[in-house]
């Protein structure tokens, strides 16, 4: 499984990349939208872990370019942001078992991971 | 008509509060996210050292800094938060025109992130001081800065700059190399503006707006 996570919190998605590491997950990180965008151009992904609100472009606009480049690839949200409005948009975007509240307990993420593997998830 | 600071209060005060808090609640949440995974992370490590593998002293040293670190940022998210939710205690006192600014950037640090929009802040030499409810002022300065910033392309660099114009008033000058809306008019902040007894005055290129204290 090679995953790619993206947050603008730097210190937060290259933890979380180590720690998916020790359990055999091959993660890669960006710290901007702009990065992961070229990241993709040059390897592939299976799954995009992507933060709701970054400075740029949010996580929504970014999958929408994501998806342009890698049609196959699929995506989990992860956010800060309790709001109803944002919840219900994320969910809207990819299936309400695959959008994550900070802070993400690690077996949880996991486990969606492999449930985005076998199901899909929402497109 | 004129509005008392009460009637202000009620009709914006909550809009501007909760925009704030949720602004400052996610910071504080990514925070607590940051320090999760560390000592997610430090956990990981123990486990390892138990199955027999050598503990690495210089990165647990590493994971400590960084936990610090978040620690110091959400304590000053907190006190900054702290001092708005008391800027309300008191409907007049002399406030510290360039405390107010930095707080106000602070409180909407993410908010303006966001926008990848850059704001500087360039303090007078002296300290200016205006009269008047500190949450007035804080909102004041943030309806302007959000007014400015509506339509600004990203990577722009706004300056907020304090200091005493010919006529010896006290002022606040937002400047940025582009142009920004030529519609300038505030309900909410003509209300704050009269509470100061200030004005706003948008220059020819629009690139600059002054807002002058008479108070």
């Amino acid at each position: 499984m090679h995953i790619l996570l993206v947050d603008d919190e730097k210190e937060l998605v290259s933890t979380l990349a180590e720690r998916l590491g020790y359990r055999g997950i091959d993660a890669h990180w960006a710290a901007t939208p702009n990065d992961a965008i070229s990241m993709l151009s040059n390897q592939r992904y299976d799954i995009a872990v992507l933060d709701v609100q970054m400075p740029d472009m949010n996580g929504f606009e970014l999958k929408e370019q994501m998806e342009v480049i890698c049609p196959e690839l699929k995506f989990i949200f992860m956010t800060g942001h309790g709001s109803e409005e944002c919840y219900y948009e994320g969910c809207s975007h990819t299936g309400e078992a695959f959008y994550l509240v900070k802070p993400v307990e690690i077996d949880s993420l996991i486990e969606k991971l492999n449930k985005v593997m076998l199901d899909g998830g929402k497109r | 008509m004129k509005h008392t600071a009460q009637e202000i209060i009620a009709q914006y005060g909550p809009a501007y509060f909760g925009r704030m808090g949720a602004s400052i609640s996610h910071d504080i949440k990514n925070c607590l996210a940051i320090m999760n995974e560390n000592a997610g992370l430090m956990s990981d490590h123990l486990m390892m050292a138990q199955k027999g593998v050598p503990p690495d002293i210089d990165r647990f040293s590493g994971i400590v800094q960084r936990i610090e670190k978040q620690i110091t940022r959400a304590d000053d998210i907190v006190k900054s938060f702290n001092k708005f939710s008391h800027s309300m205690d008191k409907p007049e006192q002399q406030l510290d025109l360039d405390e107010a600014v930095g707080l106000a950037l602070n409180l909407g640090a993410r908010i303006i992130a966001n926008k990848s929009i850059t704001v500087t802040h360039t303090r007078a030499a002296d300290k200016l001081y205006v009269n008047g409810s500190f949450f007035f002022l804080l909102f004041l300065i943030w309806s302007i800065l959000e007014k400015i910033t509506e339509n600004l392309a990203s990577g722009t660099v706004l300056n907020i700059s304090s200091m005493e114009d010919e006529n010896k008033q006290v002022c606040l000058s937002f400047q940025c190399e582009q142009p920004f809306a030529s519609d300038f008019g505030l309900q909410s902040s003509d209300q704050a503006l009269d509470l100061f007894q200030a004005k706003i005055v948008l220059d020819d290129q629009h690139n600059r707006v002054d807002l002058i204290f008479g108070n």
